[in-house]
């Protein structure tokens, strides 16, 4: 699913991000990426989704060689993931259904199609009755569930969430990664990138350490869990 | 980059919606480019009328010789026969000061032109038809040159030569106004969508990341930027329409002995002004969005 190959990333302002690193994620994984501030974490999810290209290496993402992707073909590839912010990224003005639609109406989904399958996803993510809301009448656990849910809509393979909890309380940040962990039960591979440590314990998942750019471990605590 | 039906019905729409949540800024682009566009539709039709009048007076290719006093009939044909002796001359017609008097009956009445024929302040003259209207001005000085003739009041020659000096000028007073209005009509356009695109540029910012092609991100605010031209010259031509009604009709009321037509609005400036404001809408557009564009996600919101 996702294959990293000696990447490497420099910026313009000659500051590595990151360093070597390879690493690969099979279809249906669920994985953290955790490591200080500066580490190199997002800098890892932005190569992903295509919004930073790397310096150097092999970078596989959904059986696309990113190095091969032209950028007219950048918005198709994106489709086929889903990307989750910290900040939420919700459209204030555009009610809980609007902003899950906007996603399917970029694809260039029927007024049909949307009207079906909006209502199917906002019941996954458990806010249905909160279809007319806006975002500032909800909770920042309710947002983050909204963004999940604009992540969800167009049946994504991968999922991507950049600190998903950054932005919300602490006792609403472990029901949100146990959403993602239900979607990841149905087969969407999630990759979730963070630093609370406490969530990665409890949800005992493939976690991959990144400090100075360089993956310093990587281990399945779920594995780890089974063989105590 | 293609657009499927359900997009574009969905962009068109966002277009029109994005118009009317900023409609602050909407108005006073479209009021900005209505001034603009009234005053080079002034320019324009001043011109036109300029011409119009240039075109009558050459059509005519006349001369009025004037005579400086009443002779007697022997002398009139000594006069005539020197006329038409002038090589360029292809026809010469006599019309009396009575004569004269009575062309403008319809205009002064029936009754002042008979006080008038009392004592005529007019004088008998020689309508000269020229074959070549590139030898009119020597012709002209020939006929001036017989003894007991005289060029009218407003001479034909320096008539033509002053008109066409002055729509050499509003002609290039046109030529600047149309250039300096379509830089100031993209500019203003294209600052309306920067403004409304910084508003909008989280959900820019979404729209990439869920994998909106740059087409997709584009056609609202073209839309936008066409609705707004086309708006606005659509109500300049309303304004100039009014305007020139008003101006015509009093200029008709001060210049009714003089057979001048005046331009008004006419098909052909409806529909340059409607591409105007649509091609001014579309490059504004375009070339306001171009930055978003080439920016990634966070690089989006952060600009």
């Amino acid at each position: 699913m996702i294959e990293f190959k000696n990447i490497c990333k420099k910026y313009s302002n000659e500051i590595s991000a990151v360093r070597n690193i390879s690493f690969s994620v099979d279809k249906g994984e669920f994985v953290f990426i955790v490591g200080p501030s500066g580490a190199g974490k997002s800098t890892i999810l932005k190569l992903i989704t295509c919004e930073e290209t790397p310096t150097s290496g092999k970078l596989t993402v959904n059986n696309v060689d990113i190095f091969s992707l032209k950028r007219r073909q950048i918005p198709y590839f994106r489709r086929t993931m889903g990307i989750v912010f910290q900040d939420f990224r919700l459209i204030d003005k555009m009610t809980v259904f609007d902003n899950v639609a906007f996603a399917m109406h970029v694809t260039g989904a029927s007024q049909k199609a949307i009207r079906a399958r909006v209502p199917y996803v906002l019941d996954l993510v458990d806010l249905k009755n909160k279809a007319k809301a806006l975002p500032t009448e909800l909770s920042g656990g309710e947002q983050q569930r909204v963004g999940l849910a604009r992540a969800l809509v167009n049946n994504p393979d991968l999922l991507v969430a950049d600190e998903p909890t950054g932005n919300i309380d602490p006792s609403l940040s472990f029901e949100i990664i146990k959403l993602l962990a239900k979607i990841n039960s149905c087969g969407t591979t999630v990759l979730i990138v963070t630093h609370e440590h406490n969530l990665v314990k409890k949800f005992k998942k493939r976690v991959i350490a990144i400090d100075s750019g360089r993956v310093i471990s990587d281990m399945n605590l779920e594995v780890l869990k089974n063989e105590a | 980059m293609k657009l499927n039906l359900n997009s574009f019905v969905y962009l068109i729409k966002e277009g029109f919606k994005s118009i009317w949540n900023n409609w602050i800024i909407s108005l006073a682009t479209t009021v900005v480019l209505i001034c603009c566009l009234v005053l080079t539709g002034s320019t324009v039709l001043l011109s036109n009328s300029a011409n119009k009048i240039l075109d009558k007076i050459k059509s005519q290719n006349t001369i009025t010789a004037y005579l400086t006093k009443d002779f007697h009939e022997e002398d009139y044909k000594k006069i005539e026969k020197k006329i038409n002796d002038i090589p360029n001359v292809t026809n010469v017609e006599f019309c009396s000061k009575d004569q004269q008097i009575e062309k403008y009956s319809s205009k002064i009445g029936k009754d002042f032109v008979d006080v008038l024929k009392e004592n005529n302040p007019l004088r008998d003259s020689y309508i000269i038809k020229v074959k070549d209207l590139n030898k009119y001005d020597e012709t002209a000085d020939t006929i001036y040159a017989l003894q007991g003739v005289e060029p009218p009041l407003i001479n034909t020659k320096d008539t033509v030569k002053k008109v066409s000096n002055f729509i050499n000028i509003i002609c290039t007073i046109k030529i600047l106004l149309i250039v300096a209005f379509a830089f100031l009509a993209l500019f203003i356009i294209s600052n309306t969508i920067k403004i409304t695109m910084y508003g909008r540029r989280l959900e820019i910012s979404i729209m990439k990341s869920v994998g909106a092609t740059n087409l997709f991100i584009r056609v609202p605010f073209i839309v936008e930027g066409i609705v707004i031209g086309v708006i606005s010259s659509l109500i300049s031509l309303g304004v100039l329409k009014i305007l020139s009604d008003i101006i015509l009709n009093l200029l008709r009321k001060m210049l009714q002995l003089m057979p001048i037509s005046f331009e008004g609005v006419d098909t052909a400036m409806v529909v340059c002004f409607v591409l105007a404001g649509f091609f001014s809408g579309f490059i504004g557009g375009v070339i306001s969005i171009r930055k978003y564009l080439h920016k990634e996600g966070g690089e989006v919101v952060a600009l």
